[in-house]
Parts: C-alpha cells; sequence; structure tokens
C-alpha cells in the first residue's frame, strides 16, 4: 500500500505539478514561474466551473417552467458520461501503457500489479474531475431551485466519485483495443489516429442517431430524459437516487458502476505487463536502402518535422484537429445529404430579412468548432526533452515560431474554405453570405493560432513524462478553450442582440489587428523569449 | 576557436554552478574538460552550444559573441549532449536530413557524408529506424552523425563514450583526429581519463564550478599520471 501511495503521488503530482502551492525555493525566478503556473491553474479552474454553473443555471432556467428539473440531472450526467468516454479512449495508451517512465517503475522492487493499480488511479482522477467540474455545480443549481433533503448532497458527492467508472472502463477497453491492434504496424501512429477518430465518430453518430436529432430539438424535457435514461439506465439511477431519495437505485448504480471499474482493472492488471510490451514494439525496417536525399528550405524543413510531429502524437491531434475533420464531414454530410433538413431553414432566414445574421452566425460557429484549443497551445511545451535542439541549433526563433504557426492553421484554413464553399453551394446561399463568413473566420482562427502560442510562450513545461499532461490537462490549453468559448460566442451574442450584424466583423478586423501587432512582438523579442525558456 | 572569458552563471539564489571560468581553445586543439559530477562541465558546454543563458561573461565562437551573433556561432559549431534526446518521431534518416537542410548542407555534401559517417559507424542500414526505437548507443550515433554533416569549426561533447561500443569509440576517436588536422576544434568533457589523456592536446580541470588547472597536457601533467593529478587536485 506504502509503494502504491508513492506512486499514485508522483503521478498525480505529474499531472498536476504546477497546480500545487508553490514550495520555498532557493531560485527567485523559478519561485515566480510556479506561482504564475499555480494562479493560471487556479483561475482557469474557477472559470471552467464558473461556466459549468451558468451552463447548469441556463439548463435549469428553462427546465424549471415546464417542471422537468430533475431531467437536469441525468442530462449533465450523462454529457459527463460521454466527455469521459471520448477522453477514456483517447488517452487509454499513454497514460495506461505507453508513459514515459515505464523502464524505470518496472526496474524497482514494486510488483507489477502495483504499477497498474497506480496507473489507474491516474486514468480515474483526471476524468473524475469532469464529472466534478460538469455534476456538482449542476446539483448545486438543482438544490438551490429544488431545495431537496439534507441527504441530496452527500448522495451527490458519493454517486460522483462513481460515475467515471463505467465510461472509463469502456473507453479504456476500446482504447487498448485499438492501441493493441494498430502497435505492430509501421504506421501505427497514423493507424491508431484514424481508427480512435473513427471510433469517435461512430460514439457520437450513434448516440446522436439513437436520440433523434429532430426530435430531441423539438421535444419537451421529460422525452429528453426518458429518452436519455432510456439509452442509458445508469443515468435515470443516478437522477432517481438523487432527486427521488431511492437509495436501492443509488446502491444499483453504485455496484453496477464498481463491477464495470472493477472488470477493466482487473483486465489491465492481468494483461499490464504484455500489453505494455505489445504497445511499446517498434516497427523496424529490414529492407532499409541509403538513397539519395534531398534538400528542403529551412522553413520547410522546420514545418515537415513540426507536421509530423503533430500527426505522429494521437492524443496531441485528436485533441487540437479532431474538431476540423470533424467538423468537415459533417458540414459535407448536411450539406449534400441532410440539404432537406437545412435548406427550409436556410429559406425561412433568407427570405425573413436576418441574411446578414447568416455569416456572423455561421462563422463564430465554425470559428469555435475549428479551433477550440489550437495547436499552438501546446506547441511549445510539446518540444519536451527536444528543447535543446531548438536552443541550439542554427534556427533563428522567428523561423521557428513561423513553423509552428503554419502546422496551427495547416488544417482550420482550407476546412474552412470547404466547408463555407460547401454549404453555401448546397443550400445555394448568396456569394455575400459566403465571402462574409470568411471575412469573419478567417481572422478569429489566425487570432486564436497567435494567442494560443503566446499564452504556452508565457506559460510552458517541458518535463512531462506523457503527452496528456500538457495537451489534455495542460493551463495554457485550458485557458484557450476559455479563450475560444468567449471570443466566438460574445460577438455573436452582441450581434444577434442589438441586431447589428456588423459587429461580428468590426471583431474580427480587431482580432485580425491584434493577432498582428501579437506576432510582431513575439517575433521581435523571439531570441529572448526562446533563449529563457 | 572558442574563448570564455569570465563565466558565470548561477541557477536564481544558489552558489554558482560556474564561477569566473576561462580558457581558450585553438583550432586544432582536442580539448579534455574533466571534473567530478556537479563540477559544472555541463554546464559550461550548455552556456557554449547556446542552450543555457548565462550570468555574467561571455563566450566567443570563432571570434563571435553567442550573446550578439547566436545564430553565426551555432552555425560554427556542433554540440552533443551526454544523453542525445533527438526526435523520436523521426527516422534516423529524415533526423539528419533535417540537420542537413538546418546547417544547410549541399545534397551531394550530405549524401556523401552520411554515407561516409553511417559506414564508419555501422548503422547505415538502421538509418530507416524510428529513433524511438533504437537505443542509447544507437542515438548517441546518430547525434554524433548529424553533429559531423556540416563539418563544424568547433565540435561540443558530453560524456562522447558513454553508451558506444569499442569498434564505435574507435571511429569517433578517428573522427576527431582528422577534424582537428583539418583546422577544427574539439571541447568535450569526460569521465574516462584514458581516453582524455591519449587523446587530448591540452586539458582543464574544473572542480565546483571554478577552473583549478588549465593548458598543455604534458606541461599540466608532469611527471603523474593524469588520475593521479586529478585526484589530487580534486582532494585538495
Amino acid at each position: 500500500m506504502k509503494k502504491l501511495i508513492l506512486l499514485v503521488k508522483l503521478q498525480l503530482s505529474s499531472l498536476f505539478g504546477r497546480a500545487v502551492i508553490p514550495k520555498k525555493d532557493g531560485d527567485p525566478t523559478r519561485r515566480r514561474k510556479q506561482r504564475s503556473n499555480f494562479a493560471t491553474m487556479l483561475v482557469t479552474g474557477i472559470l471552467l466551473l464558473a461556466m459549468s454553473f451558468m451552463y447548469s443555471y441556463g439548463m435549469a432556467a428553462g427546465l424549471k417552467p415546464l417542471n422537468a428539473l430533475d431531467s437536469l440531472l441525468s442530462v449533465m450526467m450523462v454529457a459527463s458520461t460521454m466527455l469521459i468516454l471520448i477522453s477514456a479512449i483517447a488517452r487509454a495508451k499513454t497514460v495506461l501503457y505507453t508513459f514515459g517512465d515505464y523502464d524505470q517503475m518496472m526496474s524497482l522492487p514494486i510488483p507489477p500489479r502495483v504499477v497498474a493499480v497506480s496507473r489507474l488511479i491516474s486514468y480515474y482522477v483526471f476524468d473524475l474531475l469532469f464529472a466534478v467540474a460538469l455534476l456538482i455545480p449542476c446539483g448545486i443549481i438543482y438544490g438551490i431551485y429544488q431545495n431537496p433533503a439534507w441527504t441530496f448532497y452527500p448522495m451527490l458527492i458519493v454517486l460522483t466519485l462513481f460515475v467515471p467508472l463505467l465510461p472509463l472502463a469502456i473507453g479504456g477497453f476500446l482504447g487498448t483495443l485499438l492501441a493493441a491492434a494498430t502497435a505492430r504496424f509501421k504506421y501505427k501512429n497514423a493507424l491508431s489516429t484514424i481508427m480512435q477518430m473513427a471510433l469517435l465518430i461512430l460514439v457520437m453518430v450513434l448516440s446522436f442517431t439513437l436520440q433523434g436529432s429532430e426530435e430531441m430539438l423539438s421535444s419537451a424535457a421529460m422525452a429528453i430524459a426518458d429518452r436519455v435514461e432510456g439509452i442509458y439506465p445508469l443515468a435515470g439511477m443516478f437522477s432517481s437516487a438523487l432527486h427521488g431519495g431511492e437509495v436501492l437505485q443509488g446502491l444499483a448504480f453504485i455496484g453496477i458502476s464498481a463491477a464495470f471499474g472493477l472488470l477493466f482493472s482487473a483486465f489491465t492488471i492481468k494483461f499490464f505487463k504484455p500489453l505494455c510490451t505489445r504497445m511499446r514494439a517498434v516497427y523496424r525496417n529490414r529492407n532499409f536502402r541509403l538513397t539519395r536525399q534531398s534538400k528542403r528550405s529551412l522553413l520547410g524543413s522546420l514545418y515537415l518535422r513540426e507536421w509530423k510531429h503533430y500527426t505522429s502524437s494521437t492524443l496531441y491531434f485528436i485533441n487540437t484537429g479532431f474538431g476540423s475533420i470533424l467538423l468537415a464531414l459533417a458540414i459535407l454530410y448536411l450539406a449534400f445529404f441532410g440539404r432537406n433538413t437545412l435548406q427550409p431553414l436556410a429559406d425561412v432566414l433568407l427570405l425573413s430579412g436576418y441574411e446578414s445574421f447568416f455569416a456572423p452566425v455561421i462563422a463564430s460557429v465554425l470559428a469555435w468548432l475549428l479551433c477550440l484549443c489550437p495547436p499552438t497551445a501546446a506547441c511549445i511545451s510539446i518540444e519536451g526533452k527536444n528543447l535543446w535542439l531548438s536552443k541550439h541549433l542554427p534556427i533563428p526563433a522567428g523561423t521557428w515560431i513561423r513553423s509552428k504557426i503554419l502546422v496551427s492553421l495547416t488544417l482550420p484554413v482550407p476546412i474552412s474554405l470547404i466547408t463555407v464553399a460547401a454549404l453555401t453551394l448546397s443550400l445555394r446561399l448568396p456569394a455575400a453570405v459566403a465571402i462574409g463568413t470568411l471575412a469573419i473566420l478567417l481572422p478569429y482562427i489566425y487570432f486564436f493560432t497567435v494567442v494560443g502560442l503566446w499564452i504556452n510562450l508565457r506559460n510552458n513545461r517541458f518535463d512531462w513524462k506523457n503527452e496528456a499532461e500538457i495537451v489534455k490537462a495542460g493551463a495554457p490549453v485550458l485557458i484557450m478553450i476559455l479563450v475560444t468559448m468567449a471570443a466566438t460566442v460574445l460577438p455573436a451574442v452582441f450581434t444577434i442582440s442589438t441586431e447589428l450584424p456588423w459587429l461580428c466583423y468590426v471583431a474580427a478586423a480587431a482580432f485580425l489587428i491584434a493577432a498582428i501587432v501579437l506576432r510582431a512582438k513575439i517575433e521581435k523579442r523571439a531570441e529572448d523569449i526562446r533563449r529563457k525558456l | 576557436m572558442l574563448k570564455i572569458e569570465h563565466l558565470t552563471k548561477s541557477y536564481g539564489g544558489a552558489a554558482p554552478a560556474v564561477s569566473d571560468l576561462s580558457l581558450h581553445v585553438e583550432a586544432g586543439d582536442i580539448f579534455g574538460f574533466i571534473g567530478h559530477n556537479g563540477a559544472g562541465k555541463t554546464t559550461t558546454l550548455r552556456c557554449i552550444a547556446g542552450i543555457l543563458d548565462f550570468t555574467e561573461g561571455e563566450i566567443y565562437v570563432d571570434g563571435r559573441s553567442v550573446r550578439r551573433e547566436p545564430i553565426a556561432c551555432k552555425q560554427a559549431m556542433s554540440y552533443i549532449p551526454d544523453n542525445p534526446d533527438l526526435y523520436e518521431h523521426l527516422t534516423a534518416i529524415k533526423y539528419l536530413n533535417f540537420i542537413a537542410d538546418v546547417y544547410d548542407v549541399s545534397e551531394q555534401d550530405r549524401n556523401a557524408r552520411i554515407k561516409q559517417y553511417g559506414d564508419a559507424f555501422e548503422i547505415t542500414g538502421n538509418l530507416g529506424d524510428l529513433i524511438g526505437s533504437m537505443s542509447h548507443g544507437m542515438k548517441q550515433k546518430v547525434a554524433l552523425i548529424g553533429a559531423l554533416l556540416h563539418e563544424p569549426k568547433l565540435l561540443l561533447l558530453d560524456e562522447p563514450f558513454v553508451g558506444l561500443d569499442p569498434k564505435a569509440a574507435h571511429a569517433v576517436k578517428t573522427i576527431m583526429q582528422d577534424m582537428v588536422k583539418r583546422g577544427s576544434a574539439i571541447f568535450f568533457s569526460t569521465h574516462v581519463l584514458e581516453v582524455a589523456e591519449k587523446l587530448c592536446n591540452k586539458v582543464a580541470i574544473i572542480k565546483q564550478g571554478r577552473l583549478i588547472v588549465t593548458g598543455d597536457m604534458d606541461t599540466v601533467r608532469g611527471n603523474s599520471s593524469l588520475e593521479e593529478l586529478f585526484l589530487e587536485l580534486t582532494d585538495k
């Protein structure tokens, strides 16, 4: 038990190391950086919780008049389950099996099963945060509205602890299968990325189809809850245990969740070493022949290296690029196969005189989906132990930074052109709408790319052991999620509420100017900034 | 080729890792830099390589200041750390091409040198493997090839023989000797004093961040062995 506690402390401090109160340290620069990182994580955490409160409050305000407040609990529970499922599939390989200090851990006098359990605990704790962030605010809002019995809150806390277990078990199992199946292939990372994306799309499509998208949009809140609880019975048990005080339902929820959790844990512990060995296997090219090598420009070479790094990391790519690809697929599908649904809506809006709001609204939604987490938010930290190469090689810091910006723009820019073109052609929108959409969208994309870079230059860490620590749990990534949400939603909301469509264009112009000025500042001080990293 | 003047590097409020260090490496030198663990060798090398900023002093590579003309200085030198963390997601050949592009090595030269050094280290057939799949010694060899592609004027090595098989170690020594004959300089740290004694024409011993002796190997060593001298000086 002592060894398990030691390992868990080590892993959690690596994952959340920057979120602890800074220790006294002789180095004032490092103390300042620790304080800054701690403050960043604290503020980001508070803002995320605040957003969750607002979201739950908004939902509750809508459900209360319909006497359907009880469905808030099951809907939020399912939302957190979906998030955890998706996260679990993406993180299974790196968190459970291919973590950086595997050799060291396994060479210590610690049984492999203890190492496995410690990894499972880390795996669980990260996703528990999702559950806590969504369900506790939701529960508090529910409590304010419904004034339940005193047992509601302790039961909410206890049940929340069990919410991640089932999706973790299923997501972990699927992620493990995927990683194990692709381990021996030459292009295993690319294959793993494609298969994970396909799996995630399947999960989303299935849940969307089963719920019946059109009905869900127009059905009463009770029908939503019925649907959700029908598909995921644990949501019903969760909700009944909380609002109905049904202890048996609560115990059933805990029992089923714990059973799945234990099953997956037993599987992982039993096959831990063989799975780690298999997933750490590397393809060796037995037939390599040295051929003529060709020269590239410095920027071209840097871009290719950066792009290769980006696409070879399944977690990094899925966390930042998946949204773009999913959006492209969704828009292309809707544009050509869902036209019957969208066309009437488009026609109504065009004929009602709200044509000028099309571009701002479409652009805001697309910008949010494309740039929810730009790759630049982790592009400096992802250098990790390789940072010495970027600092030692004769690469001008400005060129180094330019390559990172180019990689970050590689997906969203073409995808934004494709999606706008697809929507315009299939819905027969006026050309002015297409041009207006792009006039807002492209500056937004550039702005988020540059801001993500700026934040990561100011707030970074290079001592990570697995990429999840910076790609999923990194402060810059969390900050950018908030920034993109605020920067896309607020101008759109103001535009609609004031009925001044040009507001979004002004915002886009302001973002573009800000991005140009910020980038110029970064490039001017690039050598200094890089020297201090 | 390398001039260090009063180099001081402190990490925050702690005692300086390197204190008032001055030394001079000329073209044609193989300069051994030896000291205890934690004496300041790696810190010194990283300051020269442009990886670490330093508190006081100045460093000149081929007459240029590392602070004021960092790119020009880096163009003239190569550095290999003791544990080279290379880009694990690249194959060795892609990494070498990347390095060659950064140093603006022509196609003809890179093709010839990759073949030459790949054969010398007997890893030509492994250049298609991912760096992440390689052993420490193989990564070391890839790092060495990368460092030699542009024929640097100054080669900085931190414990270059750790992890190398005997044949590769011999190849490294031969390459080092060829380089200095062509007018380059080599500045390397090592714990293997016998190698330093045989290979180096100059030596510097560092203790707790301070240089305690520097000069020609024969003059510094006198009638004793380098090991005896080292133990005598560092135990004082």
